[in-house]
């Protein structure tokens, strides 16, 4: 007879607060940062049509993939991949790709964290005014942008050499984010997490509904901000013949729902075995697509066209979101009226949007530790928050270790780890039997239609963005060969198997507590 | 603003905005979906 104490789990406290928390976890810096880009160098508003053709196929299925797997496993006292994908099929190669649903959101939370805190370094930057002096009087883009390009460098300690030297603001600032981190989180999922994102939710929306009635109204010598929608949605349809353009819009897809990390899994495993799924998931992708679409569209690439003209916007596109972000757009928002507080407001929206994803992604480590080593709150936080501080040191000194992770977690990882939920879930554990939990208490009903979607398109879909992605950059990634890059990949080895010994350790516990 | 933008906006914007409005319909016509109790134990099904 089982004496032992039942294992108590969290649970979210109100549906707001979970499809707030929810929402938050998937509105990231991509959402105003990654996605305009994404849209203007891939057909303008012809983008939209595979995007949204992405949002049903991919987006909303996985989301109630993950929702419901991690319903299924919340009930039953797991919150994370490796035990879940267990119950779903008991083999230790489940166990084993489940430690990719650990692994994934600790690598990303790792220089996520780090980039996160730039926003708030720059934010600090913009309301104590120390944010370089702008070049008046230059002629080109690039001479208009150099102070802000010089400003990361240093900010990043970027230097010839393969190690970096951050600035006293880059300590500062990541200090402050850990911190803040690790004070929500020590407040547990309801306390902490929910009634985090009740505040910043709203607040990051009113934060970006400001940017963008200023942006909207922008008028200088070189353009408006119309003319900047006009560049961002002006369809190229012969851009739809290029598989390209899909691809980036399925990617897209993963990264601004947060499907692939393992995380949502976690977030849902704190519903009751008899609440919805498929509304509060619709609920959290219909705020992140407005988010996405509506604000994150009309700040970013309109001010640039503003300030720079079409051509100038295009080389800034050109050199990718983070550019556009920490380069650009500070600049621009510095040389209009008030720019300091629009700059402050910029880089707060940014912190906001990134610290609600960062706290999502740690918060899949803590529930490892909680669920199957059976520790408490604190000390889960605490030990978890230990292994992030001690690995963002080889992102802050050691050059290119924040693109290698990028691409082996935060691109290849999610897309694999995305099929693998869907294979699982749909086919090891039968179509049907998937099909009826998804539904099960559901406050609205999935079309039949989508069941289709789900067992076949879902993941043909995923396997054609991993060959593509591994074909295109697999072969350019793996040349890169200097020491740095063996470090970093080094690192990722051992962090992956560290977390595959404590899984193996946890399910060895388990076995004994059943035992006894 | 010419015209094809407007159109490829709009539809993006209507069909945001469109599916929150469904989710802000469907959540006011439901119940309060079992978001009562704070905790739950093992097997809680």
């Amino acid at each position: 007879m089982d004496k032992k104490k039942p294992h108590s789990r969290e649970l979210w406290k109100s549906r707001t607060g979970l499809i707030l928390a929810m929402a938050g976890g998937a509105i990231g810096l991509g959402n105003f940062l990654r996605f305009p880009v994404q849209a203007a160098e891939n057909g303008g508003g012809a983008f939209m049509i595979p995007y949204i053709i992405a949002f049903f196929v991919i987006g909303i299925p996985l989301m109630w993939i993950e929702c419901s797997i991690g319903r299924y496993g919340g009930a039953r006292g797991h919150g994370t991949a490796p035990a879940i994908f267990n119950l779903i099929w008991k083999s230790p190669l489940s166990r084993l790709i489940g430690v990719l649903g650990l692994w994934i959101p600790l690598v990303v939370v790792i220089y996520y964290i780090y980039i996160e805190s730039w926003t708030l370094g720059y934010s600090i930057h913009f309301l104590l005014g120390t944010s370089p002096d702008l070049a008046i009087g230059a002629d080109t883009p690039e001479e208009f942008l150099k102070p802000y390009s010089n400003f990361l460098g240093s900010y990043i300690g970027a230097g010839d050499g393969n190690l970096l030297s951050p600035s006293f603001m880059a300590y500062f600032a990541l200090i402050v984010t850990l911190a803040l981190n690790l004070i929500i989180l020590l407040r547990g999922v309801s306390r902490g997490i929910e009634a985090f994102a009740k505040f910043a939710l709203p607040a990051l929306f009113v934060m970006a509904i400001i940017l963008l009635v200023r942006v909207l109204t922008l008028e200088t010598p070189s353009g408006n901000a119309i003319e900047g929608l006009n560049f961002l949605w002006t369809p190229d349809l012969n851009s739809l013949k290029n598989p390209g353009v899909w691809v980036a819009a399925a990617g897209q897809m993963f990264f601004t729902l947060s499907l692939g990390f393992g995380s949502m899994i976690v977030y849902s495993s704190y519903l009751r075995a008899n609440q919805d799924i498929v509304l509060n998931g619709l609920s959290s992708a219909a705020i992140n697509e407005t988010a996405e679409v509506v604000l994150g569209g009309s700040i970013a690439i309109p001010a640039a066209v503003a300030f720079f003209g079409v051509a100038g916007a295009v080389s800034i596109a050109k050199s990718g979101a983070f550019n556009l972000g920490f380069v650009s757009l500070p600049a621009i928002f510095a040389s209009m009226p008030a720019g300091q507080f629009l700059g402050f407001l910029w880089f707060l929206l940014l912190f906001f949007a990134g610290l609600t994803s960062s706290l999502f992604l740690i918060q899949t480590i803590i529930a490892f530790f909680e669920d199957e080593f059976k520790l408490s709150r604190t000390n889960s936080v605490l030990i978890t928050m230990g292994i992030i501080v001690s690995s963002v040191l080889i992102i802050i000194f050691v050059d290119q270790t924040l693109d290698e992770w990028d691409f082996w977690a935060g691109t290849v990882g999610i897309v694999f780890f995305g099929l693998m939920e869907v294979v699982l879930f749909m086919w090891v554990f039968g179509g049907e039997k998937a099909w009826a939990e998804i539904n099960r208490n559901g406050t609205i009903k999935v079309p039949r239609f989508f069941y289709y979607v789900l067992r076949y398109i879902t993941p043909l879909f995923m396997l054609i963005l991993l060959l593509w992605w591994g074909i295109k950059l697999l072969p350019e990634e793996l040349e890169k060969t200097s020491w740095t890059i063996w470090v970093a990949r080094g690192y990722l080895i051992g962090l992956f198997l560290v977390l595959a010994a404590l899984v193996f350790m946890a399910d060895k516990r388990g076995n004994r507590e059943n035992e006894s | 603003m010419n015209l094809d933008a407007a159109i490829f906006m709009f539809c993006a914007w209507g069909f945001t905005f469109g599916l929150l409005a469904f989710c802000i319909t469907k959540l006011m016509n439901s119940t309060d979906n079992n978001f009562n109790n704070t905790e739950h134990m093992d097997g809680d099904e």
